[in-house]
């Protein structure tokens, strides 16, 4: 008699065992590492907002996550995000795609600095690449470029001596500047900038087009770097404040995610370098019945992020952090979420909602 | 003769040895001198009573008595000038470097640490003094800058002078402007000024104090006579004092 192939499958192969019959807050064996992280690796972090948690997280548990860029010694704590210090390895903002990410490694790596780079509102100027770290932008295009300059002088150091890239994917939907292909974080006209459809066109990357941006990224990477590089990829798991596309915004969340979750997934098929963190899939998890989503459904609540976490420290260790915490997570569903210093541009986009 | 009161902490050594010293044309036969000192940042533990500084801690009344000559707490109306030797300069350099590098610095940036600066209890202290004494000047002096044979002051200099030393001077030349500005436009009392080091005492970077001042520096600890150590950097001279006091008092 032939058993079905599933007969021997373990536990965590099965639905109902793995998600139905599991609380959402402890899946079991849901990452396995493809490699230990060394306690040697100098650690970057990059990504959309969801990223800052990771990285917030994997600093508390003693990971050498690197700073190559850090708040003047002077300026509060409390005011280091306002201004895009100790968010991410530099001062780079949120980085919600895969062609921003690819940009900015350009232009540290090759000198190609993206156009359209100097935003103005009320007579003050902004990076139209990271326009939320000056609360106020800076007085003049001059200064916003001497900024900028010793920015990429940090992040080719960054780009240079990270041992481990942690990166997470946002989204696919971005406004480019139709001149010279650059890409924003942000569209213009939102937080400074002018939008004029002339100048600029909405893109909504394709699955090949995520994939070949994240391979040129490595390709950059190789040439420029003289040590090996591993690379983690998660995708973010909060949903789109807005689509530009003429659908419903679930309809676009859902693909925007789809493609960045099938970008990952095949990159870390086809690259022992590359693993994927399933942050996306233990916070959607419906198990959780949306519990780790704020009222908002859109910004991942503490124990969202906790539960995340702690998948990820019982596979790499480390996880002094939350095994500290007073309480385990729990599902209590009151908690806003974001609302312990995340920054993020693209809640912005709700002002323009109803 | 007018009488001038200097309150500080170590630094206060150097305007000891400074009174101590042979006389100081333009001061010593203008002024009177007091001094009251308190060990690291003991000072924090005093409040002023009416006319009066007066300590809040025993170990706080013993210093002020001993560095004094036997008073233990300031009567303000006796002053026309107050001199505080405690805690940062407004002009230190460090809280606007990243780490120990010098970079751009927004003025946004510059105005939020200084504010943060002025939040500290030794320029409430200043303040309550300048409120307490209208009729008197005060000058909040803080500590001095650090001598140029400092480590900060070795690597800056090898970054003024490294293959990035044009955007490195750049970078001090518009903090130094940016930061005099907005020190300029600190919400302060009338009668209450941030002061900075005459430029003939700083190094020619204008950050760290010329070397000269800081060796054979004392400091008022527990006994005003434990000479520094030769690589201290932070302690002046008394003719570090000397300066300071003809810088300070050539107008009042």
């Amino acid at each position: 008699m032939t058993l079905s192939p599933y007969a021997d499958r373990p536990n965590n192969t099965f639905w109902r065992t793995a998600v139905a019959g599991t609380s959402p807050l402890a899946l079991q064996d849901i990452y396995s590492k493809r490699w230990a992280i060394q306690p040697e690796w100098q650690i970057a972090t990059a990504g959309s907002c969801f990223a800052q948690h990771i990285a917030r997280f994997l600093k508390q548990s003693g990971y050498r996550v690197l700073d190559v860029e850090p708040k003047p010694n002077g300026l509060p704590d409390a005011l280091a995000s306002q201004f895009g210090y100790q968010i991410y390895s530099a001062r780079f903002g949120n980085i919600y795609t895969a062609r921003q990410l690819l940009q900015l490694v350009r232009e540290a790596l090759t000198g190609d600095r993206p156009e359209d780079l100097v935003w103005e509102k009320d007579g003050r100027f902004y990076d139209s690449q990271r326009p939320n770290i000056e609360p106020n932008g800076f007085e003049s295009a001059a200064e916003l470029l001497d900024h900028r300059a010793y920015h990429i002088r940090q992040v080719r150091r960054m780009l240079l001596d990270m041992d481990l890239l942690v990166f997470t994917l946002g989204l696919t939907e971005t406004w480019e500047h139709k001149p010279s292909g650059t890409v924003f974080p942000t569209a213009p006209g939102t937080i400074a900038g002018t939008f004029d459809p002339a100048l600029y066109a909405f893109r909504n990357f394709t699955f090949s087009e995520v994939y070949d941006d994240v391979q040129a990224i490595f390709d950059c990477l190789e040439k420029a770097r003289q040590k090996p590089l591993k690379v983690l990829l998660t995708v973010s798991p909060v949903p789109l404040t807005a689509t530009a596309e003429d659908r419903h915004v679930l309809l676009s969340s859902t693909y925007s995610k789809s493609v960045l979750r099938a970008v990952a997934g095949q990159l870390c098929a086809e690259r022992e370098d590359v693993d994927y963190f399933p942050s996306f899939e233990i916070v959607t998890n419906p198990a959780a019945r949306g519990v780790f989503y704020a009222s908002n459904l859109r910004s991942v609540t503490t124990a969202g992020v906790e539960t995340v976490m702690k998948s990820f420290f019982a596979a790499h260790g480390a996880a002094e952090a939350l095994d500290s915490a007073e309480d385990e997570p729990t599902l209590s569903g009151d908690d806003e979420g974001d609302g312990d210093g995340v920054v993020c541009e693209d809640a912005m986009l709700e002002a323009f909602g109803e | 003769m007018s009488r001038v009161c200097i309150i500080g902490n170590s630094h206060l050594g150097a305007f000891k040895l400074a009174l101590d010293g042979e006389d100081i044309p333009g001061v010593t036969e203008r002024f009177e001198f007091d001094t009251f000192g308190s060990i690291r940042a003991s000072l924090s533990q005093t409040k002023i009573e009416g006319d009066r500084l007066v300590p809040q801690r025993k170990n706080v009344t013993e210093n002020f008595r001993r560095t004094s000559g036997g008073q233990t707490d300031v009567h303000l109306s006796s002053y026309s000038a107050f001199i505080l030797a405690v805690r940062n300069s407004p002009y230190w350099i460090r809280p606007y470097l990243y780490d120990t590098n010098l970079g751009p610095v927004s003025e946004a940036a510059i105005s939020a640490i200084h504010h943060a600066f002025l939040d500290d209890w030794s320029i409430d202290l200043a303040r309550h003094i300048a409120q307490a004494a209208p009729n008197a000047q005060v000058f909040f002096l803080g500590r001095p800058l650090n001598s140029e044979k400092d480590f900060l002051a070795r690597r800056l200099n090898s970054q003024l002078d490294g293959p990035d030393n044009v955007a490195a001077s750049v970078a001090k030349d518009t903090l130094l402007l940016r930061m005099a500005r907005i020190i300029k436009q600190s919400p302060l009392p009338d009668n209450m000024r941030l002061i900075r080091p005459p430029d003939h005492m700083l190094a020619a970077n204008r950050l760290f104090t010329l070397a000269k001042y800081s060796r054979g520096a004392e400091k008022a600890d527990t006994g005003l006579k434990q000479v520094f150590k030769e690589d201290d950097t932070q302690h002046m001279n008394g003719a570090y004092g000397a300066g300071m006091l003809a810088h300070l008092l050539k107008d009042l």
